[in-house]
């Protein structure tokens, strides 16, 4: 059973600058927030304001209310700097929204970058291992999967290769089946995904479907309407950190292509 | 203000749950900074040991101390020293260094720090080597006052670890942080009786009693030389390890779920 549910949610950044960011400039003076003007408007990115305390803050999700319950399979899709990976750090509870509320049922397990805790010079067996116990896995519940962990990647003798050797692909292949052993209550997928081959984005495909059909929930940010389209049964699309459109993949889907044309 | 305390406890245990996560993690960072050497984290050992004869051949040299009690204890001093300016450099950094991975795995904020923290523990039982080695040379024998040690040592962590994680939520918010205290550590270093004795100073040796620090390397060094820590040792040790930590951690509950929003 795994629920998450979004009430109003805004994500706003605060930009420093060299001078804001030092003791003595936040002890003196907070002047220079003020030279940015307002009315530039930009086609990327949120937007771009001053906050209560004259500080340059970038919203970055803006007032976003949504559902997501049991089955669905979200694909975020919107242009660079929509708000996508925001929103994906916001449901792993990593970026704690300022204002709005977010229930979050279930654990996360997320797969946003793909060399994070792990050691260059280890080999395969052992980033499977760290990558394991980064999520939270016991080394008995390692240990047990490891046979489908492997298999799943298909890395065979690389295994005992140093992973400085692997191409991202390899790695995402890694990555994927470790993220995966175990059913994850909510998967979380940053763009990385891409990086696989076609025959890795198949028997991931395959994979993702033994678990996400009856419970559970997966989100993928991505770029990729391939991806969304055999992937995921929603999608939503992300406008300058608002939700433009939610629900019907191919509706969601055509509301991106007319925003992308402008 | 109980919403916050109540998810910075949760933090706090839930970083000592996972407690494979820092391990592994501090135990890796080790690895790979003496990857391929020969002696491995023994060179800290070794670090230590050559400025133990350095300062002690000097030490005899210009202030005639006499080597047998001297070598002892400038051992305890400079092992201290370098498992606590480490620790407070390194534990300032903590989340200015894990940046990259704050925002991408949800991971406990003080699991950051516990990783430090643990790393510069297990580097500290290496550098503890130079004790044995010293102490069988000039026949240190253990008293009854080295029973002391595992709760002196506690006190000692316990006083190293709030104003870590202190300057760890000053640094990420403001750089200039981690520069000052590194500045600062080098100042200390000249105003803690690491390689002089108190007596030294004759009348003015009080003053070195207004330096923390001063209490915190005495928490080491006492039970291992064999002398009853004195009631004003016990004093600071304990006040600051109730108010310091108190306080630090009030501050962490309310600015904790700003650090990633800082990076």
């Amino acid at each position: 059973m795994a629920e998450i549910i979004a009430k109003n949610i805004n994500v706003q950044f605060p930009v420093f600058d060299s001078h804001n960011r030092s003791l003595r400039h936040a002890l003196v003076l907070n002047r220079l927030a003020k030279k940015i003007s307002p009315d530039k408007e930009s086609n990327v990115g949120g937007s771009i304001s001053l906050n209560s305390h004259d500080q340059v803050v970038i919203s970055a999700l803006d007032d976003l209310s949504f559902t997501m319950k049991d089955g669905d399979r979200v694909g975020i899709i919107g242009h660079n700097g929509a708000g996508k990976t925001t929103l994906l750090r916001v449901l792993c509870e990593i970026y704690i929204p300022q204002s709005g509320n977010l229930t979050v049922d279930g654990a996360q397990t997320p797969m946003f970058a793909l060399n994070d805790g792990i050691d260059p010079e280890a080999t395969g067996f052992e980033a499977i291992r760290s990558r394991g116990i980064m999520l939270g896995l016991s080394p008995a519940v390692i240990k047990a999967s490891i046979n489908d962990i492997v298999e799943f990647t298909e890395l065979g003798d690389y295994l005992d290769m140093p992973v400085r050797t692997y191409s991202t692909g390899m790695m995402v292949r890694l990555v994927f089946a470790v993220a995966t052993a175990i059913k994850p209550e909510i998967l979380l997928m940053d763009e990385i995904i891409g990086a696989g081959d076609a025959s890795f984005i198949e028997k991931a495909e395959v994979r993702l479907k033994t678990f996400v059909d009856s419970a559970n929930i997966m989100v993928v940010a991505t770029h990729s309407m391939d991806i969304v389209r055999t992937w995921c049964n929603k999608a939503m699309l992300l406008h300058k950190g608002k939700i433009a459109e939610y629900g019907d993949v191919e509706k969601v889907i055509s509301a991106y292509h007319s925003v992308m044309a402008g | 203000m109980r919403q916050f305390l109540q998810s910075a406890w949760e933090d706090l245990a839930k970083s000592l749950t996972d407690w494979r996560v820092w391990h592994l993690l501090a135990w890796q960072e080790i690895c790979q900074r003496y990857r391929r050497s020969t002696l491995g984290p023994f060179w800290l050992t070794a670090s230590v040991g050559v400025q133990l004869i350095a300062i002690g051949v000097f030490g005899r040299l210009v202030f005639r101390f006499d080597l047998e009690n001297y070598l002892a204890f400038l051992a305890v001093g400079l092992v201290f020293w370098s498992f606590w300016t480490s620790a407070i450099t390194e534990g300032s950094n903590c989340f200015i260094n894990a940046a990259s991975m704050i925002v991408q795995i949800k991971r406990p904020f003080t699991s950051y720090l516990i990783q430090v923290l643990w790393k510069n523990i297990i580097i500290l039982a290496h550098t503890s080597l130079v004790f044995v080695v010293v102490f069988t040379l000039y026949d240190v024998a253990p008293t009854k006052h080295l029973l002391w040690l595992p709760v002196t040592l506690t006190l000692l962590i316990i006083n190293t670890v709030w104003p870590m994680l202190l300057l760890a939520l000053l640094s990420v918010r403001y750089r200039d942080v981690p520069v000052m205290v590194q500045n600062m550590t080098s100042i200390l270093f000249w105003t803690t009786p690491i390689f002089f004795r108190k007596e030294q100073l004759g009348r003015h040796s009080y003053l070195l009693d207004f330096n923390p620090l001063t209490h915190l390397l005495e928490a080491m060094r006492k039970p291992l030389l064999g002398i009853p820590l004195s009631e004003l040792n016990w004093a600071v040790l304990i006040g600051m390890a109730i108010i310091g930590s108190g306080v630090t951690f009030l501050i962490f509950a309310r600015y904790r779920t700003r650090v990633p929003y800082w990076l």
